[in-house]
């Protein structure tokens, strides 16, 4: 399926064609469609618009929508002057270690659920997606403290772990349900056929299980980077501040915004994540919607 | 090697899906398991191979007890009926991954693989994954993963089923060359007692868990020990009709036949295969009589399903230079000496003699 049939919402084997619309209908159903893309495309427009003006324009009024002389000054002058390298390096390696350790726990775990007879796995599979239900906000106190004793306040690794927590559960009931969508035949050819069994695991299973595992990574790694509050509580030092939080401190700054600045730095911390889902976007909504396709 | 079952119990929560079966398969047999849906064929052969564990009774493989062993401590291979081909390997990856596990030259996989394929006849196919490949040629690579292997037993649950009819004709014959060639124990599931008939040395048909015969498959389609195997085996199927006893002869509706002296008991119920119905055109008022309601012509011979009066309806099978018309009335009569005789709790009385009156071995050994 392509991306634009699943947007479209119809099986292209069954479904009327829209071109059986009449010219009105369908100059109505683009006039709706173009208005809902206005309204979700615009605000992006506009930071991008910000981000490359300078001086008065950024604060004229009325403003203009194309700047009369963009410029990457505003790029460089907040660069300049936050720490947002380290805040960026921060921010990949949070984000990216907290989706290796999700992973690397959840596919064996999720595979364990929905393939071996295990005493009580719905009760197990209940409790991981109870932690789904949970608000964060409680879970901020007793982690800081339990965190603190251990002394990962701070730290890579503690910010790791809070993301770890937060949203392993979400994987393994993800990943649950994909592994479920797998057929049952292909482990038990492979063990028939004498494969050992983490043989069976690591190649038959897992290649077939790229699209949800990857749907899981993309997940997390979105999450984290976006990831504000613990990212807040945990990371007390400037120097070890993520994306997120960097722009916060940014906004209140000397009491006044830098309004160009803070776009551009906005617009760089969204790129990575708008480059990961257009690279990822085919497998990561087959990975959603889908599941295995034999 | 031999393969020796004996008092297999598998349970499924409250189901028993498979219920004391004992049985013995020799060493190079095709033993074909035949059945209904739910019969607990398929779970017989899962034993097997271990992939369910039985509640109770033990598994032999050539006197050696495997029932606690995982599937791949066994030394066997199987074939799937949706073929179980790894999607995300070639066919050439699909029939080479297990054996790279065994201390075996490259060169001693290639040469394997080559001649597997060779023999299959899928040998230009083996750089394709399963995606690109006919059901016939899945089913052909998948049967490769098993041979390439040389496992001591090979299981099959329904491995042609998925398959047209045409194809499923043409690889019947191939299994069984192939089993021909290589001699190795075959236990082959199947819901077709046409697929049992034609490539087993010996079948054993099953119902609700239970072996209900177990024999060659000419004794079980001439020497029935039930009346559930002389239904199943068999198509068209069988006539049944209920009948009584009066002095010496049997009197089923308008039939009436002579008791023969062989028969263990009172019958119940007379069997009659349709190939030994003969039909002809009425003339004058005696004899049996029947309308004809549907005509089929199968090509050798021709199908009749009649209508006949106190009975319903019967099936015969007549040659294919006669005809009739739809709602013709025709006179019937049925071979005295063919008759198979039933008794109440559906066990065979009575029996007619073998066509070939060879003695052909019957055991069968269910609880």
């Amino acid at each position: 399926m392509s991306i634009r049939e699943y947007f479209s919402g119809r099986d292209p084997a069954t479904d009327e064609d829209p071109s059986d619309l009449t010219t009105t209908e369908r100059g109505l159903l683009y006039a709706a469609l173009g208005l809902v893309t206005l309204l979700v495309v615009f605000p992006f427009y506009w930071m991008v618009s910000t981000s490359l003006k300078t001086g008065e324009a950024v604060t004229q009024f009325p403003p203009t929508l194309i700047p009369d002389s963009p410029s990457l000054v505003p790029y460089l002058d907040a660069l300049a002057n936050g720490m947002w390298v380290g805040w960026f390096v921060n921010t990949i390696i949070v984000s990216a270690g907290a989706t290796v350790l999700v992973v690397v726990v959840s596919t064996p775990a999720a595979y364990a659920l929905s393939r071996r007879e295990i005493p009580g796995a719905r009760l197990f599979l209940m409790l991981f997606l109870s932690t789904l239900m949970v608000p964060t906000q409680a879970l901020v106190l007793p982690l800081f403290v339990l965190f603190s004793d251990l002394g990962i306040v701070n730290t890579h690794v503690g910010l790791i772990l809070c993301y770890a927590m937060l949203f392993t559960g979400f994987a393994i009931f993800l990943l649950y349900g994909f592994f479920n969508s797998l057929p049952n035949n292909l482990e038990e050819a492979a063990r028939v056929g004498g494969i050992p069994e983490w043989k069976v695991f690591l190649r038959v299973i897992l290649p077939l299980t790229k699209p949800g595992i990857a749907t899981a990574a993309i997940f997390v790694f979105v999450f984290s980077w976006n990831e504000f509050l613990f990212a807040l509580v945990f990371m007390q030092d400037t120097p070890m501040y993520t994306i997120s939080v960097g722009l916060a401190t940014f906004f209140g700054n000397r009491g006044s915004v830098v309004l160009n600045q803070l776009m551009a730095v906005s617009i760089l911390a969204v790129i990575p994540v708008l480059l990961l889902f257009a690279v990822s976007q085919e497998r990561f909504i087959k990975g959603i919607s889908g599941g295995f396709e034999d | 090697m031999k393969v020796e079952l004996t008092d297999l119990t598998k349970k499924f929560d409250d189901l028993v899906a498979v219920n004391g079966v004992s049985l013995t398969v020799k060493d190079g047999e095709f033993l074909t398991l035949v059945g209904p849906s739910g019969c607990g064929k398929s779970t017989i052969l899962r034993c097997v191979t271990g992939l369910e564990v039985p509640t109770s009774g033990r598994i032999l493989f050539d006197g050696k007890d495997v029932t606690d062993q995982q599937p791949q401590e066994r030394g066997i291979a199987m074939v799937f009926q949706n073929y179980a081909l790894y999607p995300h390997m070639t066919a050439r990856r699909n029939m080479s991954f297990a054996l790279e596990d065994e201390s075996l030259s490259k060169a001693e996989i290639e040469s394997r693989i080559s001649e597997t394929a060779e023999m299959l006849g899928i040998g230009d196919h083996l750089d394709q994954i399963p995606e690109e490949l006919s059901g016939g040629q899945k089913q052909r690579v998948a049967l490769g993963r098993s041979l390439v292997r040389n496992p001591d037993i090979i299981l099959m649950d329904e491995p042609l089923s998925n398959l047209d009819a045409k194809l499923r004709i043409e690889l019947r014959a191939e299994l069984q060359k192939i089993h021909q060639e290589l001699e190795t124990t075959t236990v082959y599931v199947t819901h077709d007692q046409e697929e049992a008939m034609t490539m087993s040395d010996r079948i054993v048909v099953l119902n609700d868990g239970e072996i209900q015969q177990v024999s060659s498959p000419e004794a079980a389609y001439n020497r029935p020990e039930n009346r559930f195997v002389a239904d199943f085996i068999g198509s068209p199927g069988m006539n049944f009709m209920r009948c009584r006893l009066q002095g010496g002869t049997i009197r089923a509706g308008p039939f009436s036949f002579d008791l023969p002296d062989a028969a263990e008991g009172k019958p119940t119920e007379i069997g009659i295969r349709p190939e030994d119905i003969s039909l002809a055109e009425r003339e004058g008022g005696d004899g049996t009589v029947g309308e004809v309601n549907v005509f089929e012509h199968i090509g050798p011979y021709n199908i009749v399903y009649l209508d006949v009066e106190d009975i319903g309806e019967i099936v015969a099978q007549i040659p294919a230079s006669q005809y009739f018309d739809i709602g013709q009335s025709v006179s019937i009569s049925v071979r005295n000496d063919r008759i198979h005789l039933f008794n109440e709790t559906g066990r065979t009385i009575y029996n007619p003699p073998l066509p070939s009156d060879a003695d052909v071995e019957t055991t069968a050994t269910s609880r």
